[in-house]
């Protein structure tokens, strides 16, 4: 199987596969892949930890008059002259250019930041019990069940012969 | 996308190396365990975003899991770790060995599993002595006892008898 990296109709494969929806199959294929694909395997254990944070993150609370606000500043910005460094400057050209993005990477990363810090190593017992289980993490779960019930074949035979050794004996 | 997924590894940079440092990789049977401990809003939240027929099928398994007696519980338990700590390509061996097991026909697929059940009870040397006599022999073919005698090799000893007072 290639990389799906250099595989483009199979782009959304990996959060596909993060999301726990594909099909069963699929998963599978994909999941046998990362065994030997340590750069897939390095994406999706970075998602994962993403995923986690973006889990984590608690949004604050909006004011009541949040709605009001917003719209009065919208109203205003509208309505008002743009403003020096807008006009013919090096910032506006990278507005035009970047538009928001750099904004938006600067908040990500500043959230990434803010959790890396605030988090602590030791979860109590409760964190731990409400932890979500990562949708990739099901496949892991399959596969342990998969050996589990396997060797569970092994355990039905054992009780078969002690159910019938104990009807022998009762006889 | 590639722009896409190299935003995320760089955001997530910072980040991977102290979690990793804290959660070791968890196992399968340590995600089943903590799918037990949620409560059923907590469960459906989690599996919620499976397609349908995969999470029933999973649930179904885990159900059925559960409802294993104790006792045999712990012995799967340990088989399981035992298992589990053997190298990946131990592991592959054994799934190979128990899924040619499965694949026999029924009456010699339970006559190979009760003779590894009765096998793994004895002593590394009662097991060889046994399956050289002619008795068993006579009872299973050259594959057959290829697959008890792989079995016994990758499975764990049997537990220590209780010490009676």
């Amino acid at each position: 199987m290639n990389c799906i990296l250099n595989t483009q109709e199979q782009e959304e494969l990996l959060l596909g596969y993060i999301a726990a929806s594909l099909d069963a199959e699929t998963a599978r294929t994909y999941s046998r892949h990362l065994t030997s694909c340590e750069h897939c395997r390095d994406l999706v254990a970075m998602q994962k930890l993403v995923d986690e944070s973006l889990a984590d993150w608690q949004t604050p609370g909006l004011s009541l008059d949040f709605d009001s606000k917003l719209f009065a500043r919208i109203r205003s910005e509208e309505s008002s002259v743009k403003s020096w460094w807008q006009q013919g400057n090096p910032a506006q050209f990278l507005n035009d250019f970047w538009g928001w993005k750099p904004a938006l990477v600067v908040a990500l990363a500043t959230i990434a930041l803010a959790i890396f810090l605030t988090r602590t190593p030791d979860g109590s017992n409760m964190a731990q019990q409400t932890e979500a289980i990562q949708a990739n993490e099901i496949e892991q779960v399959e596969l342990a069940l998969d050996d589990i019930e396997a060797l569970q074949t092994l355990q039905q035979a054992e009780n078969d012969s002690a159910s019938g050794a104990a009807k022998k004996e009762s006889m | 996308m590639k722009r896409r997924i190299i935003l995320i590894a760089l955001l997530a940079m910072p980040l991977s190396m102290p979690l990793r440092a804290q959660r070791p990789g968890a196992a399968g049977v340590d995600l089943i365990e903590r799918l037990n401990r949620m409560s059923p809003a907590e469960r459906h939240k989690v599996l919620n975003r499976m397609p349908p027929e995969r999470r029933d099928i999973l649930e179904r398994r885990i159900s059925n899991l559960n409802n294993i007696r104790p006792e045999l519980r712990e012995k799967l338990k340990r088989d399981y770790e035992h298992f589990q700590q053997l190298p990946p390509e131990k592991q592959t061996e054994v799934r190979h060995t128990l899924r040619q097991i499965a694949e026999l026909p029924e009456d010699r697929r339970r006559q190979v599993r009760a003779a590894i059940n009765r096998l793994r009870q004895q002593t590394p040397e009662v097991q060889q002595k046994r399956i050289a006599s002619r008795n068993f022999q006579d009872r299973f073919n050259d594959d057959e006892r290829k697959l008890v005698q792989d079995a016994l090799a990758m499975l764990p000893p049997p537990e220590p008898a209780p010490i009676e007072p």
